[in-house]
């Protein structure tokens, strides 16, 4: 599918009808400069992302590759797999545009976004409002709760009450919505942020957190994966985050591409297709 | 008098005579001869399978053992690396050149709560624990004071780090079963003192793996030390406290590959 992808150029042609003083006429002939200035500069912010993909026939995508079921690199073969790693093969082949992934990350993602490193952000980033202030969403295309993780043999959490304890060390990856959620929602126990090179798994194993908090995609693959781990649930719904894909703000022509991409995936049954074959049809947005 | 007895065998030959009861003799004999060869069958199966059964925990024992034994050489090679490095032995080394230090090597070791350098009078010179360090703790409580060039091995420690056996000040609370087992190795800086490297292993390490490795096997496991003490691991299916036996069952040849601790595997 051919998608449009123009931008709205304003006419810069700017009269002056009325008759004017000297003075006048030199503060409008300012006024109109500015106003050149900015018409020249004005479609900048109305479609530089969409200009650049269809220029380029390249479109760059921001992934995290320690995703599982969402965009993980396989640590052997080095192959890419995931709901969004087929997802984002789909909209290169809508917009005719050749794939390119750029590694980031959830600390690193608003950065990367702003710095031009990628045209779109695909790696199921969950809709906080301090990532909304900085870039534009999406529609939502999958929505997850917060699950605990800890191992077969820890004592420490048995259910989803034996979290938050006096004592109790619950580890969250730096920058991933649970950072803010648990850190605002944790009365008695200890928040730990997991920054690289530590990963959540590796401190929980080495005992230096009791649990670690992450959403559905991740534990369910991580269940698959790992023989030691064990799903902690909540008992009722406990912070439910709608994920979208993510760009950088001022480019409506590129956001909107991307939000009928997403309208169309739903449509079609692509999403609804990756979902199930990643895992991960439980929460899907429809 | 011989009349009786003539005609009681001959009314028996007679009775074998018939063809009946003939074959009901040789069924009678044959029944037995299945019976009999049931029972040595099934006490043969029997002692086959004990045999297999033996086999089986020796074989999964075999397994415990070597992931315990690689885990406590690990924590002592890490720390005999540690004990060499500038950043840790070097009489100019500071605190937070230590503390970078054990971090650096902490990442690695995915079995460790923790790593620290203690002095020989028990104050916490560097630790992986942010709040650990200038605590004094108890040397007693994590071993035999080892010499320089030595590694020894503690019992489990109720805690998450060396602030759970403080001197003074009240011990860093932690959930009940969370612990350690300290390794510790002395080594001499070069400013001439001695100072401990401590590894607090994490016990749930060795309890997870053999829980994933018995899983589905009715046997249990328990991993001890040489004196014979077990190390209760909270949250296992450990079925002994304390010690196992007064003597040790085998010495650091016997033991096949352990240098650290015997397992064992019980069906």
């Amino acid at each position: 599918m051919d998608l449009p992808m123009t931008r709205s150029t304003p006419d810069p042609r700017v009269r002056c009808t009325s008759p004017c003083s000297m003075a006048a006429g030199l503060l409008r002939g300012l006024a109109t400069a500015w106003v050149l200035w900015a018409g020249c500069h004005a479609p900048a912010l109305a479609g530089p992302v969409a200009d650049r993909v269809q220029a380029a026939a390249t479109v760059r995508v921001c992934i995290w590759p320690d995703y599982y079921g969402v965009t993980y690199r396989h640590p052997r073969t080095q192959a890419l797999a995931g709901i969004d790693i087929e997802l984002s093969a789909a909209l290169g082949q809508d917009l005719k545009a050749r794939v390119e992934y750029v590694e980031s990350s959830f600390p690193t993602l608003i950065e990367d976004l702003n710095q031009d490193r990628c045209d779109v952000a695909m790696f199921a980033i969950g809709m906080l409002a301090q990532r909304m202030e900085k870039l534009a969403f999406t529609e939502p295309y999958m929505k997850s709760d917060i699950y605990g993780i800890t191992t077969k043999s820890n004592t420490v959490v048995r259910q989803w009450a034996d979290i938050d304890q006096p004592g109790v060390l619950v580890g969250v990856q730096a920058g991933t919505f649970m950072e803010p959620v648990m850190g605002e929602r944790l009365k008695k126990a200890t928040m730990v942020t997991v920054k690289p090179p530590a990963t959540r798994e590796r401190e929980l194993m080495a005992g230096r957190v009791d649990v670690f908090m992450t959403d559905y995609p991740y534990s369910r693959r991580l269940l698959d994966n790992a023989d030691w781990a064990r799903l902690v649930e909540p008992p009722q719904p406990f912070s439910v985050l709608p994920y979208g894909y993510a760009v950088k703000k001022g480019d409506e022509r590129w956001l909107a591409t991307i939000d009928s991409f997403v309208a169309r995936i739903k449509r079609d049954g692509r999403l609804r297709d990756a979902a199930g074959r990643n895992g991960l049809a439980a929460i899907v947005v429809r | 008098m011989s009349r009786p007895k003539d005609t009681a065998a001959r009314s028996l030959l007679a009775w074998f005579a018939q063809p009946s009861h003939l074959v009901l003799l040789v069924g009678v004999l044959a029944s037995l001869a299945v019976w009999v060869a049931i029972v040595a069958l099934v006490f043969n199966d029997f002692r086959a399978a004990m045999r297999n059964n033996h086999a089986h925990a020796a074989m999964l024992a075999r397994i415990l053992e070597d992931q315990a034994t690689r885990t406590f050489e690990t924590a002592e090679l890490a720390l005999d690396a540690l004990a060499s490095s500038p950043a840790v032995v070097s009489a100019s080394a500071d605190p937070r050149r230590m503390e970078d230090a054990l971090k650096q090597a902490l990442a690695g070791l995915t079995f460790l709560r923790g790593l620290a350098v203690v002095e020989a009078g028990g104050r916490v010179v560097a630790s992986t624990f942010p709040g650990d360090a200038e605590v004094f703790i108890d040397m007693a409580r994590i071993g035999p004071q080892a010499v320089p060039g030595q590694s020894v091995l503690g019992g489990w420690v109720a805690g998450r780090s060396l602030q759970s056996i403080r001197m003074n000040g009240s011990p860093q609370p932690a959930p009940p079963g969370v612990g350690f087992i300290p390794v510790q190795h002395a080594f001499r800086s070069e400013a001439g003192n001695t100072l401990h490297l401590v590894a607090l292993v994490n016990p749930d390490a060795l309890s997870n793996f053999q829980r994933l490795t018995l899983e589905a096997e009715t046997f249990e496991s328990v991993v001890a030390s040489y004196g014979g003490r077990s190390w209760q691991v909270p949250g296992s299916r450990l079925p002994w406290r304390g010690r196992l036996w007064d003597a040790s069952p085998c010495s650091r040849r016997t033991c096949r590959g352990a240098s650290t601790a015997p397992t064992w595997a019980r069906g």
